[in-house]
């Protein structure tokens, strides 16, 4: 019976105008899409390669001596990612250029921003599309599966047959996420070709694997607004007023609880102003200061000559060490902040699909704000294997002090770190590590829950309602 | 094959649309429930389709009570409305098939949609026609299509000849008579007396939710039934 009404469904819909035209309107806006995403993303990474270049020459002329390389401020940039396609994570509002040297990481640099919160407006992407569009569609196809049948008297007489009301509901349900699955996955097919047809990138299995869990799960996330507008449907004696209250509430959880994320960021978790944070990062050079007075770093830890038998090298290198160690420190709670007010919007804003399924499609495609906290992770992490390298060839040399501090002309004029040249094939380079999908997915498991948990409230109100729908 | 037994319904608001109505529908036999809008015609037919349960008395269809195994009761009935509304964009033929499959029918050639066709007046090029150019008529011919390729041993029927012209009545009416003559039991609900003469085994009498009077074929053949039902409708204001 249940193939029955899938069919049913899917022929009464496929016959539809509302199907010809969100086919045509889907599928036309994944080729736009896609097409403007080849064209950025190849002069994307021509730029990047342009850039990682000029670093590594840069880099790689410092290791003509290895003191250079301690102080040599990298410029790392965040690699435009094919994946971006599906779930850009709002990428071009987020970081893109990290600087930093063996001391210090500098905060991360965005393009017109003093820091990252979410932007109002969404990248189209893969995501954009299905959270925005296909959410919308999916109630113009469920707004009068039922009321609307009751309406024309065909469900009175299905309902006269021997069929369970269960069978009828699990029918039209399925038919609802078919109908919509061929737009989607026509949509995703033209996409794909423009993508590896453009020669744009290589699309490897692991990217297929990634690519596949997103579209698995953007039915999941369509899913919820079938079962919703089933539900509204089942609540409505008239399909007019069910069209009116989907629209109502796609407004607000489509657009109105995503756009307060910003507001409820801003108001809740404000990361300090530009002005506060060199404020604090004065405050704190200044108590290193206060402590050098005091003599805690040892004595002439302030004096600085270019002679080091007037000055005393170990007591400047803790002076010049525990100054950077304080300055990063601020550095640290100020990225922490930022990261914070972006995600604080998002954790209150999770009452909408919409917002859930854009976190966990970037967790899934490796984009978003948990890439840029990833990448600072990873060079801090680069930071300390690099002192390590610096620290292991200094030691072979005796001519050096061994002192490894953040003050490069103290360093240079005191041979505080050796000045011989080192093989640049020896020193460690930065290079991204993008997460694994075991990871990426266990980023996303509680938002795949929580999807599933809307399907789950919704399913169980739609099945009740429909069980006690008034068929006359 | 139909049983009603002291069947009563009081709405949620009080109102009572049946008050202990009993009576039963034999295989072979058209029962016409007559009475004006609000007496309990529709009401009845609700509670045997399970559409709302009764307050108490119970409906079986073939010995199975609708309210506590619906499905069941169910597999037994066709219900054909007071206007049959299918699926507009589909064909004749698609709604006939969805309906039958439905119904468990798998398997239909197209000499059986053909011959149903036939069988309630329809031509054959019409299985091809979409539903939105039929007439009700048409329409209501189709209902009856539907209910034959089903066949089940009881139609429900809720003032199927509503809103028909004369014409379309009378083939409708010939309908039923191949029905009955196939031992379906059939139960109508109408206002329409003048039809009830003609095709009704039995009619019963409703008024405010009771069934004031039922009367078989022989008490009405030589009389008018109009007559007999403006005295019975009259008797039960007196009582």
């Amino acid at each position: 019976m249940v193939y029955q009404i899938v069919r049913k469904e899917i022929l009464e819909n496929l016959m539809s105008l509302r199907f010809t035209l969100s086919l045509l309107l889907t599928v036309s806006l994944f080729a736009a899409s896609t097409f403007i995403f080849v064209d950025n993303h190849r002069q994307q990474l021509d730029d990047y390669w342009n850039k990682t270049n000029e670093n590594l020459s840069a880099f790689r002329e410092r290791s003509a001596q290895l003191y250079k390389l301690a102080f040599y401020e990298q410029h790392v940039y965040r690699k435009p990612k094919l994946l971006a396609l599906c779930a850009g994570g709002f990428e071009q509002s987020l970081p893109g250029h990290f600087t930093f040297d063996a001391f210090a990481v500098d905060l991360p640099q965005l393009a017109g921003q003093s820091n990252f919160t979410l932007p109002r407006f969404a990248d189209v992407d893969w995501a954009f599309i299905v959270s925005l569009i296909f959410s919308f569609i999916a109630f113009v196809f469920a707004y009068d599966s039922i009321c609307g049948e009751r309406e024309r008297g065909t469900l009175r007489l299905i309902l006269a047959g021997a069929t369970p009301r269960a069978t009828i509901l699990l029918g039209k349900y399925i038919g609802l996420i078919l109908t919509l699955g061929i737009p989607l996955l026509l949509g995703l097919l033209v996409s794909l070709i423009i993508v590896v047809t453009a020669r744009v990138g290589v699309v490897g299995p692991a990217i297929w694997t990634r690519i596949l869990s997103i579209v698995a799960l953007s039915f999941l996330y369509l899913s919820i607004f079938v079962f919703l507008g089933l539900f509204v449907s089942t609540r409505t004696a008239r399909s007019s007023i069910s069209m009116a209250t989907l629209l109502l509430v796609w407004v607000v959880l489509i657009i109105l609880i995503p756009s307060l994320g910003r507001l409820i960021s801003d108001r809740l978790q404000r990361s300090p102003t530009a002005e506060e944070f060199e404020r604090a990062k004065s405050e704190a050079i200044r108590r290193v200061d206060n402590a050098v007075s005091a003599g805690k770093f040892g004595k002439n830890a302030g004096r600085r000559t270019s002679n080091r038998e007037e000055c005393n090298p170990p007591a400047r290198a803790r002076y010049a060490n525990a100054g950077a160690d304080a300055v990063n420190q601020v550095i640290e709670r100020h990225h922490s902040r930022m990261v914070a007010q972006a995600q604080t919007g998002r954790y209150f804003t999770c009452i909408s699909p919409a917002v859930v399924y854009q976190r966990m499609s970037e967790a899934i495609a490796g984009t978003g704000i948990s890439r840029c906290v990833n990448i600072y992770q990873q060079i801090k992490q680069y930071q300390v294997q690099l002192k390590e390298y610096i620290r292991d060839r200094d030691r072979e040399d005796p001519d050096s002090l061994h002192l490894l501090f953040d003050e490069e002309h103290s360093v240079a004029e005191w041979n505080a770190i050796s000045k011989r040249p080192v093989s640049f094939d020896t020193v460690p380079k930065f290079q991204e590590r993008d997460l694994a999908l075991g990871k990426s997915l266990q980023l996303a498991i509680w938002d795949i829950g929580l999807l599933a948990l809307f399907n789950l409230v919704f399913f169980a109100a739609s099945f009740v309602s429909f069980l006690r729908y008034d068929v006359r | 094959m139909i049983e009603i037994d002291e069947l009563t319904k009081r709405y949620e608001d009080g109102v009572l649309a049946l008050d202990h109505v009993s009576y039963s529908v034999e295989p072979g036999e058209i029962f016409c429930l007559l009475g004006a809008n609000g007496a309990g015609k529709t009401t009845t037919i609700n509670i045997l389709l399970d559409f709302i349960p009764p307050t108490s008395g119970s409906a079986t269809i073939n010995g199975h009570d609708c309210n506590k195994f619906p499905l069941e009761a169910k597999k037994y009935v066709s219900y054909v409305s007071e206007n049959v509304q299918l699926y507009g964009m589909f064909t004749a033929r698609q709604n006939l098939a969805f309906f039958a499959e439905l119904a468990g029918k798998k398997g239909l050639k197209k000499k059986d949609y053909d011959d149903v066709m036939r069988t309630v007046g329809l031509p054959e090029r019409a299985l091809r026609m979409r539903l939105k150019h039929f007439s009700k008529g048409m329409r209501q011919k189709l209902g009856i299509a539907i209910a034959l390729l089903k066949d089940p041993p009881a139609i429900l029927m809720d003032e199927p000849t509503s809103g028909l012209d004369p014409t379309s009545a009378q083939e409708f009416l010939a309908q039923l008579r191949l029905l009955r003559e196939r031992g379906k039991a059939i139960l109508m609900t109408t206002h329409d007396i003048f039809r009830a003469k003609l095709i009704a085994d039995r009619v019963g009498i409703m008024k405010q939710g009771r069934l004031v009077a039922i009367r078989k074929k022989q008490d009405f053949k030589h009389a008018d039934l109009e007559e007999i039902y403006m005295h019975e409708m009259q008797a039960a204001e007196t009582v």
